[in-house]
């Protein structure tokens, strides 16, 4: 939803390492991101902090594939994977790349690579065949 | 392979296996390169965009989607090389607008092509509606030639194909021939399978040494679902320019058709010359019944000046006739008028029924009884003041007493047949002599019919089984001399195996003939493993103990004269399907009082297909025998042409390389010695056309010797509109005075 | 040389004993001499209601075979002419198709073709229209009797063949 990225972020993973001078974190196995209705699972995660600043983080997650996951304004989950996804906190914006995957409860789309801009919900797929799917209508959800 | 397989070669055809299910319960799937989409609302899919949802597909550069949040609403717009299919049609254009919950497609300036059917296009817009039902197009054009071939084609300002209706109509329609326009209608229909007439009515061109040059030009007009009509303006060079106006209607009372021709001032025959038809048939709630069958021309020679579809140079008389009544399980009656118009310029004019009253009663199972009862009440009119009119009350009940075992059945019946007559003479002038003004004729009939069914199987595993049918019927029927009635409506019958067995020899209630003979005969017939009557065999004859009259002068015709008993006459029937290509069928009927062949008919018949088909046949009547069936009517000094019949007839139809129809007709009169219809017909088809040229000569008429009339036909049609590619042979084999008629 | 007698009608096979019979036009003369001839060959003849069932569940339901006559045609064509060019003689012909239904074992279409000739006489238009009345109901009959003798050559084993 909105207001997830004023959320506090919890990273858990079975090991961790810390390289303080480029202030750099690496979390590898079972790594687990949440941040409000963002839920993000891979095998590795690559947090860096230009500068110390936790505003402008830039995650780096691995995974075959990582999982991408959350609640939007109404209600309705948006999931995705894909072999390599990168979060800047500071634009909000999400790249997958990689078989990239991302599903509403109506639609889903497949791509090389896909971006989505969080704060506006927009998303772009580019790469040799993006596939979209639109399910039909859904019973009435109201 | 027939020209119709190899035409459809050329035809788009719908790939992969038909989806089922309700358009909006189908997924939407897009690939394309790229994707830019605000969720759930907006996408824009850009470079090879590839949209399928059930059966239909869309291609396209670039496709923007729309969609309300709660997908109430879903539409694509596409543009730039749009490229959209479904299992009916197949649009190639700039650009395309889908509403992707109902279906309803838009294409600018596209190209179209029929799935599996030949038909294609061009369309400032298609506008594709109703779930794929119609596509309607702005300024579009059909053809239904292949790609590369635009022999011909229609354009009108909107073109709608109708998928369920199988038709396609188009408003402004412009004809053209390759590039030129050739001709103009304001509404034209064609149909697109074979539910639909053709309202697509081709011009057609004839030249006949009588009427020289001839154009029809056909407007075919749908007024509603169940009316339409066709107006063709008709030019004569020789006469001058005829309307023929043909309406078809269905309601309530039932299916009909009015045919209204007019030319006015014909140059050759310098008067005005009409047709009217009218034909009516209707069953209303099952029991009541209207009818119309009528016929009438504005000169007798019409028919033989004019062609028409409902009647020709060989009609000797044109019927009317209405009829209403009602009819259930065990009763019916019913109120008719019969007139007719005879042409030939010697006739006696004719006697009018007006009105008649049939009205019959049948009662099976009356105990061990059946009874039925006949009853008729006729007044015959005559213009000719000299003519008597005539009342005639006939009633004519019938018991039967059927009675059967395990081995054979016997049928008695008891007819009683009571007439009375009144006349009405104009006192002007005498009374006509011979004839009494009210005379009353009652008959008592007596006939036994016996039958009996053998059966046996034979052939390999039994295939065969073969019947024997023997039959014997007893007659008796008193002498009435009836010369002191006018006989108006009898005429003497025919005896072929099956008349023999008939309780009268002459049609009609003015002659019933005295009668004391026994009819014997049998039929053989031979059904394969399928129930199909492969061949059979019937012979009969009459054995006269008393001679059969019907008046007591000796002027009747020869049949009657000459008293006869004994046994008079044999009849023989057979027919051999020898196998799915070849048949025979032949009879033919002798009478000792001619001492030869009353009369005697063959068929030999080869038919693989509609389109090849070989049959020679002949027909032989005697010259007595015929003078006999016109007993007393034709003036007493039979018209030289009456000598008797011996027809050879010789039909041929066989395609070249599946696209040409070639039809041979040739029917020889030995008696003499010319021919009487000599016919032949060619007919070029390809994919979506076709041309042909027929031939015909015919006698027309006789003075001193036959008369011939030849008449050139040149035949255009169109091709590719219904299911399959009609070579045009059987068409060509029905036209002519004597047309083709399968003999099996 | 092996006749057997089979008695006085053709022999109608035992499911075809009482029928079901239906029409467009039930009180139509074709149709009342259909129905004649199936009373004269014993066969038990009940009127259907609807016309024709079109699917193939309600047909099995039937209790009984349905049969009737779906089309019928009739055809009036010159086949010999005399010298003045005027028709000799005319023949009439009667094409009629039926629809045996047998339940859970099908539809039988049987086609059925008789023709007649006679000769014409411009003369005598009266006599010679009430001779064409006869040969047409002469035709009715003999269609209805081609039709029941079709029935009649319908094996058992025919019927119960694609049980």
């Amino acid at each position: 939803k909105t207001g997830d990225t004023d959320e506090p972020m919890h990273i858990t993973s079975d090991d961790q390492s810390l390289d303080m001078t480029n202030s750099v974190a690496t979390f590898t196995n079972n790594v687990v991101i949440t941040q409000g209705t963002i839920k993000i699972t891979a095998d590795k995660v690559v947090v860096t902090t230009p500068g110390g600043d936790q505003e402008k983080a830039i995650i780096d997650a691995y995974g075959s594939p990582l999982t991408f996951y959350q609640l939007q304004d109404d209600g309705l989950p948006i999931e995705g994977n894909a072999n390599h996804m990168r979060y800047e906190l500071a634009s909000e914006k999400i790249t997958l790349n990689g078989n990239a995957y991302i599903s509403q409860v109506d639609s889903h789309v497949k791509g090389e690579n896909i971006i989505y801009l969080v704060k506006e919900q927009r998303l772009e797929a580019k790469g040799k065949k993006v596939t979209t799917v639109l399910n039909p209508k859904q019973a009435e959800k109201k | 392979q027939s020209l119709f397989e190899q035409c459809l070669i050329g035809v788009p055809k719908f790939e992969g296996d038909l989806v089922e299910g309700a358009i909006d319960e189908l997924p939407v799937n897009i690939n394309s390169d790229e994707l830019v989409g605000h969720y759930p609302t907006d996408a824009l899919f850009v470079g090879n965009v590839v949209l399928k949802q059930g059966n239909s597909t869309l291609k396209t550069d670039k496709l923007r989607l729309t969609q309300t949040v709660d997908v109430s609403e879903r539409t694509a717009t596409a543009t730039g090389n749009v490229f959209y299919s479904d299992p009916i049609v197949q649009l190639k254009g700039e650009s395309a607008h889908t509403n992707l919950l109902n279906r309803d497609t838009d294409v600018t300036k596209s190209y179209y092509d029929m799935v599996g059917k030949q038909g294609r296009g061009y369309a400032e817009k298609v506008e594709v509606r109703d779930n794929n039902r119609f596509a309607v197009m702005k300024n579009g054009t059909f053809t239904s030639c292949l790609q590369g071939d635009n022999s011909w084609s229609v354009s009108g300002t909107t073109v709608i194909h109708d998928k369920e209706e199988e038709v396609a109509k188009v408003y402004n329609a412009v004809v053209r021939l390759g590039p030129v326009p050739v001709f103009y209608s304001p509404y034209l229909e064609f149909p697109l399978g074979d539910r639909r007439r053709s309202g697509f009515l081709i011009p057609s061109y004839r030249y006949s040494s009588t009427n020289d040059f001839e154009v029809t030009i056909p407007y075919y007009w749908n007024i509603a679902p169940n009316y339409d009509a066709t107006i063709s303006p008709h030019y004569i060079s020789a006469r001058g320019l005829q309307l023929q106006n043909e309406f078809r209607y269905l309601n309530v009372t039932g299916k009909g058709l009015l045919q209204g021709d007019y030319l006015p001032n014909d140059e050759l025959a310098d008067r005005d010359r009409w047709l009217f038809y009218w034909q009516h048939s209707g069953v209303i709630n099952k029991v009541w019944r209207l009818n119309a069958d009528v016929t009438r021309v504005s000169d007798i020679k019409y028919f033989t000046d004019l062609d028409t579809a409902y009647g020709n140079s060989t009609s000797g008389y044109a019927t009317q006739n209405l009829s209403a009544g009602y009819a259930d399980e065990s009763f019916d009656f019913s109120l008719s008028t019969t007139r007719f118009q005879l042409f030939s310029d010697s006739a006696p004019s004719a006697y009018v029924t007006e009105p008649r009253l049939n009205i019959n009663y049948f009662k099976p199972d009356l105990g061990l009884l059946d009874f039925k009862i006949f009853s008729e009440f006729t007044q015959f009119k005559n213009e000719n003041p000299r003519l008597a009119n005539i009342q005639r009350t006939h009633i004519e009940p019938v018991l039967n007493f059927p009675i059967s075992n395990s081995y054979a059945s016997l049928d008695s019946e008891v007819r009683l047949y009571s007439t009375y007559y009144r006349r009405e003479e104009d006192d002007r002038f005498n009374n006509s002599g011979n004839f009494e003004r009210t005379y009353s004729r009652v008959l008592p009939q007596y006939k036994a019919d016996a039958r009996m069914v053998f059966e046996r199987r034979y052939g390999t595993n039994e295939r065969f089984i073969q019947t024997l049918e023997p039959r014997v019927q007893y007659l008796y029927t008193p002498f009435d001399d009836q010369s002191r009635i006018q006989n108006i409506d009898s005429a003497l019958l025919q005896n072929d195996t099956i008349g023999l067995f008939r309780n009268r020899i002459y049609s009609g209630i003015d002659r019933i003939a005295s009668s004391n003979m026994v009819t014997a005969g049998f039929t053989s017939r031979v059904y394969d493993d399928k129930a199909d009557e492969k061949f059979n065999i019937s012979l009969g004859q009459i054995y006269h103990f008393t001679p059969q009259r019907s008046e007591k002068n000796t002027q009747a015709s020869a049949i009657n004269r000459n008293n006869d008993d004994g046994s008079l006459t044999w009849a023989a029937d057979s027919m051999f399907k020898i196998d799915d290509l070849w048949g025979l069928r032949g009879g033919l009927q002798y009478d000792t009082r001619l001492s030869s062949l009353a009369l005697a008919n063959a068929i030999v018949e080869y038919k693989k297909d509609r389109d090849r088909v070989l049959q020679g046949s002949y027909r032989y009547a005697n010259g007595d025998y015929i003078n006999a069936t016109l007993d007393g009517f034709a003036n007493n000094n039979p018209p030289q042409f009456l000598e008797g019949i011996s027809q050879v007839g010789a039909v041929a139809s066989w395609p070249l390389m599946d696209r040409v129809a070639l039809v041979g007709r040739l029917y020889y009169d030995t008696k003499q010695n010319q021919p009487a219809e000599q016919f032949a017909g060619i007919q070029y088809n390809s994919c979506c056309w076709g041309v042909g040229v027929t031939y015909e000569r015919k006698i027309i008429g006789f003075d001193q010797s036959s008369r011939y009339d030849e008449k050139v036909s040149l035949i255009l049609k169109i091709n590719g509109l219904g299911q399959g590619i009609d070579l045009g042979s059987q068409n060509m084999l029905e036209q002519g005075i004597l047309p083709y008629r399968r003999g099996f | 040389c092996g006749f057997s007698l089979r008695g006085t009608t053709y022999t109608i096979p035992s499911q075809l004993k009482t029928i079901e019979l239906f029409s467009s036009d039930p009180n139509g003369p074709l149709n009342r001499a259909l129905r004649n001839e199936l009373r004269l060959n014993n066969v038990k003849v009940i009127t259907a209601s609807q016309n024709l069932l079109a699917d193939k569940t309600m047909q099995n339901s039937l209790a009984h075979p349905r049969f009737g006559v779906v089309s019928s045609n009739e055809f009036r064509d010159t086949v010999s002419i005399f010298a003045n060019g005027k028709s000799a003689e005319y023949q009439l012909s009667l094409e009629v198709t039926a629809h045996l239904i047998i339940p859970n074992s099908g539809i039988y279409p049987i086609n059925v073709k008789v023709q007649r000739s006679f000769f014409d006489n411009p003369l005598a238009a009266m006599q010679k229209n009430s001779e064409q009345e006869i040969i047409r109901e002469e035709l009715r009959v003999q269609a209805a009797q081609e039709l029941v003798r079709r029935l009649s050559s319908f094996r058992p084993e025919m019927i119960t063949e694609n049980d």
